[in-house]
């Protein structure tokens, strides 16, 4: 084998695998539209996020959550993700697009399940909360109350649970004239009260808002074509 | 004195004078990987107790199991694994292209910067600052300085493959010149296309998943390859069996290596085609690794009793069989029935544990135990410390490898349970976290025997004697084996 044989083949190894893998579907899901929009509530999808929001994405990613957590539902014919939703909320939601992720710098597929996938925690908390305490609606503050409290000790909620504590996103302190509007309801000590740093505060309402079931266009295969219409 | 005796001497000469030349970067870049590998243990340690007794750490935000988690894996992959990777490459190089290193202080000044990059960015990640990508985890700004620390180190081995004045390229040159490339050709563009002009955020992943395919099949693997291909012929005394069957498993793994990666998001937001690339791709590597293993084992032959004596062939065979065994799993794990099970579940990380464990370590491990007694003019002090290391590191392997796996497909079976909290796929997978636990503290107390080995010979405390370390005594019978030009006896 000649030097220049060896140079030609390492080029088409590299190359070849980052031209189709990578550079062509970069190009091509970088550039395509699909945004919607419901007409019947003026509502456009994707939904744009806050930006308090995407520090909420930062703090996700500085804890390592998604090397516990996945946030993708995956097809039925490799998984059950549809149905372990379907369990919880009556309805299976649908297998994740890549417009499931549109705003966010970087798509935390995860890297495995210790815990469970949350891409549509946003959905299923809620609803929940709403079975365990039979209301028919449910207030926002206690899904973030629910979220708070297990960030600070997972297993004041789930004695079985192996998640980490992130006591280190909460304040102890001591409390002056009322307590804080925000003091998680639990019991650290006569006078004192724990509440949420600003990364706690964020990383819940990243959590609050993650939900991967906004309508979307059919796949392009579902498309009609344009005989049929004629 | 006849003329092939002194040819003999002046290729002698040489050797010691390769060896005297690249003594301080290669030394630099051994110590670091002892270094970093048993920061990885560690870390790795902590982490799957971190699984086991979450609040054991609970006080301590950098050792929760996500910082944790992260920090192993980037101590692993880029303190352990390329440090070991760089000192391998840089002895081999200089050696199969018979040419003394020039100015050893630049890869020696680039290897303490690589060092202090990757510290900063294991400080960042345990304190809090965590990209969220995947081996990938240092702050984006780590990212310039490892590149250019990389670049000057490739570089000072690549010189000598231009200047090699050979009438023929040895296939392990092949492995290592395609290994220096890789990573430049795979950390580049995932830089690029995730940091500076990101694109759809699917997209981000998806090219993490080919950076981390790349690095194990375009990198450690061929590196690995390089020393197995390099050592066997080496200490057996005998040529490599077939070079033709050498250089198509070197194609077919080069072809094969860049398309992997993504078989791990199989049912994921992502065109399937995609997938069932990287899935093909990574099932088909297990012709090249067949390859690789009946090269060498043909090319030991009638002289693999050799492998009871010589820690070099041991392992360095060892990483090839290895190789074998981690692309099976690769293959198996790629199977729509068998990914159902064990997609998204430690499961898939199996086959990152049996490349960098169970091939990459072994020849590296083969790699050091021929080079260090070069470098430092004694030998090792001890054939059973050797023996112990490579059983205790081996049994180790071997319980992390079935623990992921095994674990994996309960993890992954648990999750078919629809009725039922998360507690189902939590306890399944619990008795293989301790199985996990026991396989870091085996390889632990082995590797930590072997550093200590390791720096005794650094400061010349091994043994002064001028034949090489056996593992055991020589029977009898396996007298014939040691014929002169068995490099490992004959200290070439």
């Amino acid at each position: 084998m000649s030097v220049r044989t060896f140079y030609l083949g390492l080029l088409a190894a590299f190359g070849l695998p980052w031209v189709f893998l990578v550079a062509v579907p970069y190009g091509e899901m970088t550039a395509s539209d699909v945004t919607m929009v419901d007409e019947s509530i003026g509502q456009t999808y994707p939904q744009t996020k806050a930006g308090f929001i995407e520090y909420g994405n930062r703090i996700y990613a500085s804890e390592g959550c998604f090397q516990c957590h996945s946030q993708m539902v995956r097809t039925t014919d490799v998984s059950v993700d549809p149905y372990r939703y379907e369990s919880e909320l009556g309805s299976p939601v649908r297998e994740s697009r890549p417009e499931d992720y549109l705003g966010e710098d970087y798509a935390f597929l995860g890297v495995q399940r210790i815990g469970p996938d949350l891409a549509n925690i946003g959905i299923t908390k809620p609803r929940d909360i709403k079975k365990a305490t039979g209301v028919d609606t449910v207030d926002p503050a206690d899904v973030r109350q629910w979220h708070m409290e297990h960030l600070f000790d997972p297993r004041l909620i789930n004695e079985w649970s192996n998640m980490p504590s992130y006591q280190h996103l909460f304040e102890k302190r001591r409390i002056q004239g009322q307590k804080s509007d925000s003091a998680l309801n639990i019991n650290v000590g006569e006078g004192y009260e724990v509440v949420p740093t600003e990364r706690a505060e964020a990383l819940v309402t990243y959590l609050m808002s993650l939900k991967k079931n906004d309508p979307t266009g059919p796949p392009k295969a579902e498309e009609p074509a344009e005989d049929d219409e004629a | 004195m006849s003329s092939s005796s002194a040819s003999e001497n002046s290729l002698a000469l040489l050797r010691a004078n390769i060896d005297r030349s690249v003594r301080w970067p290669v030394l630099l870049f051994f110590t670091s990987a002892g270094f970093w590998f048993l920061a990885s243990i560690i870390l790795g340690m902590i982490s799957t107790w971190g699984l086991l007794s979450p609040d054991t750490f609970s006080g301590c935000a950098m050792l929760q199991y996500g910082r944790v988690q992260s920090a192993h894996t980037t101590a692993l992959v880029y303190g352990f694994g390329f440090n070991l990777a760089f000192g391998m490459i840089l002895w081999l190089m200089h050696r199969l292209c018979r040419l003394p290193m020039k100015a050893p202080a630049v890869p020696f000044i680039a290897g303490h910067f690589w060092n202090i990059a990757i510290s900063v960015g294991i400080l960042f990640i345990l304190g809090g600052v965590n990209s969220g990508l995947e081996w990938l985890e240092f702050p984006k700004q780590v990212g310039p300085a490892l590149l250019i620390s990389y670049i000057a180190i490739a570089l000072w081995a690549f010189v000598p493959f231009t200047q090699r004045d050979q009438p023929q390229t040895y296939v392990s040159l092949w492995f290592l010149v395609a290994a220096l490339f890789a990573f430049p050709a795979l950390y580049l563009p995932t830089q690029i296309m995730v940091h500076i002009v990101p694109g759809a955020a699917v997209m981000s992943a998806a090219i993490n998943h080919w950076y981390i395919g790349g690095l194990l099949f375009l990198f450690f693997t061929p590196v690995a390859v390089a020393s197995v291909f390099y050592f066997v012929p080496k200490v057996s005394g005998r040529p490599l069996f077939s070079f033709s069957l050498g250089v198509l498993s070197f194609w077919a793994l080069i072809l094969l290596g860049g398309w992997t990666g993504l078989q791990r998001l199989i049912g994921g937001p992502l065109p399937a085609w995609m997938t069932a690339i990287s899935g093909t791709a990574t099932f088909l590597l297990i012709i090249p690794a067949l390859f690789i293993w009946i090269n060498t084992r043909a090319t030991l032959a009638e002289r693999s009793r050799l492998v009871t004596y010589s820690a070099t062939l041991r392992f360095s065979y060892a990483a090839s069989i290895g190789l074998v065994i981690a692309t099976v799993f690769g293959g198996l794990t790629t199977f729509p029935s068998v990914f159902k099970l064990t997609g998204m579940t430690q499961g898939a990380l199996s086959v990152q544990i049996a490349i960098m464990l169970g091939v990459f370590m072994f020849a590296g491990f083969g790699a050091i135990y021929f080079i260090i007694p070069r470098l430092c003019g004694c030998e090792w002090r001890s054939g059973s410390a050797i023996r112990f290391h490579f059983w205790f590191t081996t049994y180790a392997v071997i319980m992390l490898l079935a623990m992921y796996l095994v674990g994996g497909f309960w993890q992954g079976d648990a999750t078919y349970e629809l009725e039922g909290t998360w507690k189902v796929v939590s306890d399944s997978v619990r008795p293989y976290y301790i199985g996990r636990m026991l396989g870091w503290v085996l390889l632990l107390i082995a590797n930590f025997s072997f550093v200590i080995n390791l720096w005794a010979m650094i400061f010349g405390r091994g043994r002064k004697a001028g034949t090489a370390t056996l593992l055991h005594e020589v029977d009898g019978m396996d007298k014939d084996l040691f014929v002169p030009e068995s490099a490992e006896t004959s200290k070439a």
